[in-house]
């Protein structure tokens, strides 16, 4: 019998196991005591009308037509005639998203805990290739489809029609314990080990040559093992904390391989095949250890301090499979033999010197050493088509972060409060444009409630960013500054990272809750934060953002009650650039302003709720329903600041994007009905409609078009998100025990 | 190899300053240990029996919580062994006050004497204590475990108690399949609303807009919940996150982007929220920017990059950048250093 057959007879048969365990254990649980409701079980039927096998429809979640086993759980007390529980949960069983829990202990010596996991990752339901897979991340071409591709590459709108679907899901499958014991209120020792499965593909950008642009699915075949021991022991003067936890990453698939549909003799320049190394198997260890004392009654020191070392030394792939290609240096070494650790170490002291005036001064140094081996390479094979001559050097980039940092609220009343606060920041980097920076932030924050029902709270941050120096050659070392080869001009003068370059920060938010009733309560909410790049005159120039939201609940009497919620958005990026030309023969590089270009970027997002709830029959009967919008626009408006008319005008291509956007509603109407004191039925409609508007995937549907020159020879999956419409209808009996 | 500066002065660095910070910490476990916990004399103390007599309806529901358990069937210490009375403090004058009221009302008089709820600690809305002094109470057996940072947080800070987010007396009702988020699997159910994540967008309501939107993680769906990276309890790292740094949080679902790698790409070593958002985006991938523009915030050289390009064109369709730079998050592969390979 194989293995979806047994799903799906496990997904038949599962409702009708639990609930003759469902009723048994009902007697059992009444032995023990008579009290609240110890345990549920939920099962039902589904029935799906519309594009319910839409990627986005079935993202983190299984919902299928059928019977489908919503919650169970039960809870045994005094077991063995002891104080020993156990306590089983269950959710979506036998779904793609289901999930396990149990917990067997002593109620106050030890516990433990097994957890399964399980959450589905669709990409795309639309994505087609050409390629077959064959061992673990190698990817072939039928020889006919590529004989006839080699021969005529005009022929690939033809050829495409024998592609086939191209699975572009993974899976994430996690089971783990976790032993706790705690032999008094003040010990407490854990252990903890999980183990994580990720397997299943993703799209995966590739060129090959410079005009064999190959999109594949990507395998994801990942194994994490956790391990986590800790011991802890606290009383009413303080604690201490101290802690060894362990990740282990392997990559089953560590490598792909794919062959060129439009060549199988390798040369320079054409290569038949390509690889790249995939993500490298790697390890983290770590220990913590966190401590607090209360000085006195009203002061707590804390500390907390973590060193982790990264380790990764898979072996290298070779520079190319071209086999043609040759004159390549040796590789430096055989393997990376990377070693990082970060250290972080934190302490705060929080006091009350007064009783109405809380301070904490706060330290923080977060230290990431990276003992990699900076590795020399003579050379290199770019996209396994020929030896580019510019030597590369890989570098360990480094950085400290420390910050210090005091705040102080005052009391001033029940309720009211004031707080100034300052935090000083000081980052060194190795091998990037700044080498320190150092960022000072300012805070105030009111809060005033004057009556009971009202409460407000408003605040004002400011921060201030300088870099000691900006040099654009501090981290050029051999890379290459300006591009690649000798015909590549220098940025311009006042290009800044926006990481790194001088910001000022402004951002002012305010909070206001009413209930003036028992009845009725309201939230408002505004925000807006602008940060601007002082010294910046290409890359980002600044950003602006404003969000504002209001919420509200309205009981109108015992049986109704209402809910709403609004929110409005807007995000705004504003970014310069220029573009230029190398030296060309005896042409001079065409590098000035009147080729530089701007680019704004807008986007709106609104969002609304509603919902009612209506009980009625003496609360046999309920019904909700909600509805809810989330409604985003984007767009990107590019502007030349040149003059076409002059002569050497490069940029041509400084034209609006297509708008994008989002619509997703959701209306769900649900009536629950009390049949008896322990059976509940149910009955639930939910629409589910999402639209999409967006131009960059637009394009490859089916899935692949030739949309300029470069792209006659390269083929798309086509893995695009289009919207979707579904209207679900479930029945369900909940049966508590 | 060019010099190392002297701040980032490698790995031999990092050793004396872990020795010099676990000197300091080895003092703090010997004065926690120097003074064995503090419980109040028992002679004004009732015992939860008698609080049930007069709330019966309360003592039924919270018999069914975990904390109840543990109270009244295996009490690990003396506070725990006050049931009742180890969070609303000693109960006699309470019931002493109570049962003059019912014996003056059945006598059809009236009680004229002080009321029996000013003898007694109340907790939560309507609490005369402060939000200190209220969380205090809980303090005194939690202040362990994910509370260790608690004093000083910004929770606290900003005022909030423990009872600002949590009941005590019972377990919350199941979460209808209506919630609008689902919730993971959990042993804690002292929660006042129907899920955990509502709790925290009561506060934080920008956040159930942005959970909307199509790329999202998987909160909704009830895979994660906020406490997944932030410990709202307090933290020793920004944002209260649960682990050293933004990345590091990543890194627990991500381990595969840890490294080190051969070629790194210095801001995504940094933090990845230079280019993604994480509670939610209208881009795919959680980006802030879509590529070619969220690249080009940064680079910019002779050729592609420097060029707006059309919205046809292979930079711009499809996955932009990624295209073809697809090893963005760090590349292993000798020819990778565009981060193609």
């Amino acid at each position: 019998m194989n293995l979806h057959r047994t799903r799906i007879l496990g997904r038949r048969f599962q409702p009708i196991l639990l609930l003759p365990l469902a009723f048994l254990l009902k007697p059992v649980l009444h032995a023990q005591e008579t009290g609240p409701e110890r345990g549920n079980l939920e099962i039902g039927v589904r029935a799906l009308a519309g594009d319910h096998n839409s990627s986005q429809f079935n993202e983190y979640r299984d919902l299928h037509p059928g019977f489908f086993v919503q919650d169970f759980q039960t809870s045994l007390d005094h077991l063995f005639h002891g104080n020993y529980f156990l306590t089983v949960q269950t959710r979506d069983s036998l779904q793609k998203d289901q999930r396990f829990r149990v917990t067997f202990g002593d109620t106050s010596k030890f516990k433990f805990e097994f957890d399964w996991d399980s959450t589905p990752h669709e990409f795309s339901n639309s994505a087609m290739t050409l390629f077959t897979p064959g061992s673990p991340g190698v990817f072939t071409i039928p020889t006919a489809v590529r004989n006839n591709l080699i021969n005529s590459p005009a022929s690939l709108p033809t050829m495409l029609q024998f592609a086939t679907g191209a699975n572009t899901a993974s899976r994430r499958q996690l089971g783990g314990g976790k032993f706790t014991y705690t032999p008094n209120g003040a010990w407490a020792l854990f252990l903890q080990y999980s183990h994580e499965k990720e397997s299943g593909y993703r799209p995966f950008g590739s060129l090959l040559n410079s005009s064999n642009m190959l999109e594949l699915p990507e395998p994801t075949d990942y194994r994490t093992d956790e391990l986590k021991a800790g011991v802890e022991y606290g009383n009413s003067r303080g604690g201490f904390q101290a802690g060894y936890s362990a990740s282990i990453f392997n990559n089953q698939a560590p490598a792909l391989q794919w062959q060129n549909p439009f060549n199988s003799v390798s040369a320079v320049s054409n290569s038949s095949q390509g690889q790249i190394a995939l993500y490298p198997d790697n390890t983290a260890q770590s220990l913590e250890f966190a401590g607090a004392v209360n000085l006195s009654a009203s002061t707590r020191l804390m500390a907390y301090i973590s060193p982790e070392w990264m380790r990764q030394n898979s072996a290298f792939l070779p520079y190319t499979v071209n086999s043609a290609v040759t004159g390549v240096a040796p590789l430096p070494a055989t393997s990376l033999n990377g070693k990082k650790t970060r250290l972080a170490m934190n302490y705060t002291l929080a006091s009350h010197p007064v009783k109405d005036l809380l301070v904490t001064v706060r330290y923080r140094d977060y230290d990431y050493i990276n003992d990699t081996p900076s590795l020399l390479f003579q050379n290199y094979v770019q996209t396994d088509s020929s030896v580019n001559a510019l030597a590369r050097q890989s570098l360990p980039y480094s950085f400290n972060r420390q910050t210090a940092g005091v705040d102080a609220t005052w009391m001033l009343h029940k309720g009211d409060a004031l707080t100034l606060g300052y935090n000083f920041e000081n980052l060194d980097r190795q091998y990037r444009d700044v080498a320190k920076s150092q960022e000072h932030t300012g805070w105030v924050t009111l809060d005033l409630n004057p009556r009971k029902w009202i409460f407000f709270r408003g605040s004002y941050r400011l921060a201030k960013r300088d870099p000691q120096n900006y040099d654009l050659s501090r981290n050029i070392d051999l890379l290459d500054p300006q591009g690649e080869g000798a015909t590549a001009v220098a940025m311009p003068a006042g290009w800044e990272l926006f990481d790194e370059a001088a910001r000022t920060r402004y951002k002012a938010d305010a909070l206001l809750e009413i209930d003036p009733t028992d009845r009725l309560e309201l939230t408002a909410s505004y925000e807006n934060q602008q940060e601007r790049y002082n010294d910046t005159i290409y890359g980002m120039l600044g950003n602006r953002n404003m969000e504002s939201t209001i919420d509200g609940s309205y009981t109108l009497s015992a049986h109704v009650s209402l809910v709403a919620n609004y929110a409005y958005e807007t995000y705004k990026t504003d970014q310069r650039s220029r573009q230029y030309s190398g030296p060309s023969g005896s042409n001079p590089a065409n590098d000035t302003s009147n080729n530089d270009w701007e680019s704004y970027i807008r986007d709106g997002v609104n969002t609304v709720g509603g919902g009612v709830s209506v009980s009625g029959l003496r609360r046999k009967l309920t019904f909700d329903g909600l509805y809810s919008l989330s409604m985003a626009k984007g767009n990107i408006l590019n502007r030349t600041l040149g003059n076409p008319l002059l002569a050497g005008f490069l940029v041509t291509t400084a034209q609006d994007y297509p708008e994008t956007g989002t619509r997703f509603h959701t209306v769900t109407a649900a009536v629950r009905y009390k049949l008896t004191n322990s059976v509940f039925c149910r009955a639930e409609y939910r629409l589910e409609r999402y639209d999409q508007a967006d131009f960059q995937t637009a394009v490859m549907t089916p899935y692949m078009v030739p949309l300029d020159s470069r792209t006659n020879t390269s083929i798309f999956l086509g893995a695009s998100v289009p919207g979707y419409h579904v209207n679900i209808l479930s029945l369900s009996l909940d049966y508590r025990f | 190899m060019a010099s190392r500066g002297a701040r980032c002065g490698g790995y031999q660095r990092a050793i004396p300053a872990l020795m010099k910070s676990l000197f300091l910490l080895a003092w703090l476990p010997g004065l926690a240990l120097s003074a064995w916990g503090q419980v109040a004399g028992g002679s004004a103390y009732v015992g939860s029996n008698t609080c049930e007599e007069c709330h019966k309806q309360g003592y039924r529901r919270f018999s069914a919580t975990k904390m109840a358990k543990v109270f009244f069937d295996a009490p690990r210490n003396d506070l725990e062994k006050q049931g009742c009375e180890a969070c609303h403090g000693p109960g006699r004058e309470h019931v002493e006050a109570a049962r003059e009221h019912d014996r003056v009302r059945a006598q059809g008089q009236v009680y004229a004497g002080p009321p029996s709820g000013q003898f007694i600690l109340r907790l939560g809305k309507g609490s005369p204590l402060s939000a200190s002094e209220q969380t205090a109470r809980c303090l005194q057996c939690h202040e362990k475990g994910g509370r260790l940072f608690w004093k000083g947080s910004a929770h606290e800070g900003r005022g909030l108690s423990c009872m600002t987010c949590h009941q005590v007396h019972q377990n919350r009702p199941a979460a209808p399949a209506t919630a609008a988020f689902k919730e993971p699997l959990t042993g804690n159910t002292l929660f006042p609303t129907r899920t955990q994540m509502e709790v925290c967008l009561e506060c934080h309501p920008m956040r159930r807009a942005q959970l909307q939107r199509s790329s999202h993680m998987p909160l909704r769906e009830g895979e994660m919940t906020c406490a997944s990276c932030h410990n709202p309890h307090g933290s020793p790292n920004p944002k209260l996150l649960v682990a050293a740094s933004v990345n590091e949080t990543c890194y627990k679902c991500h381990p595969e982007r840890r490294g080190p790698f051969l070629w790194e790409h210095p801001p995504v070593m940094e933090s990845c929220l230079n280019c993604h958002e994480p509670h939610g985006s209208t881009r795919p991938q959680l980006l802030k920017v879509s590529p070619p523009r969220l690249c080009q915030e940064c680079h910019d050289s002779t050729g592609h990059p420097g060029q707006p390009h059309l919205a046809t064109e292979r930079y711009v369709f499809n996955r932009g950048c990624t295209n073809c730079h697809s090893q963005i998050h760090g590349s292993n592969h000798p020819s990778g250093s565009r981060f193609q390979r």
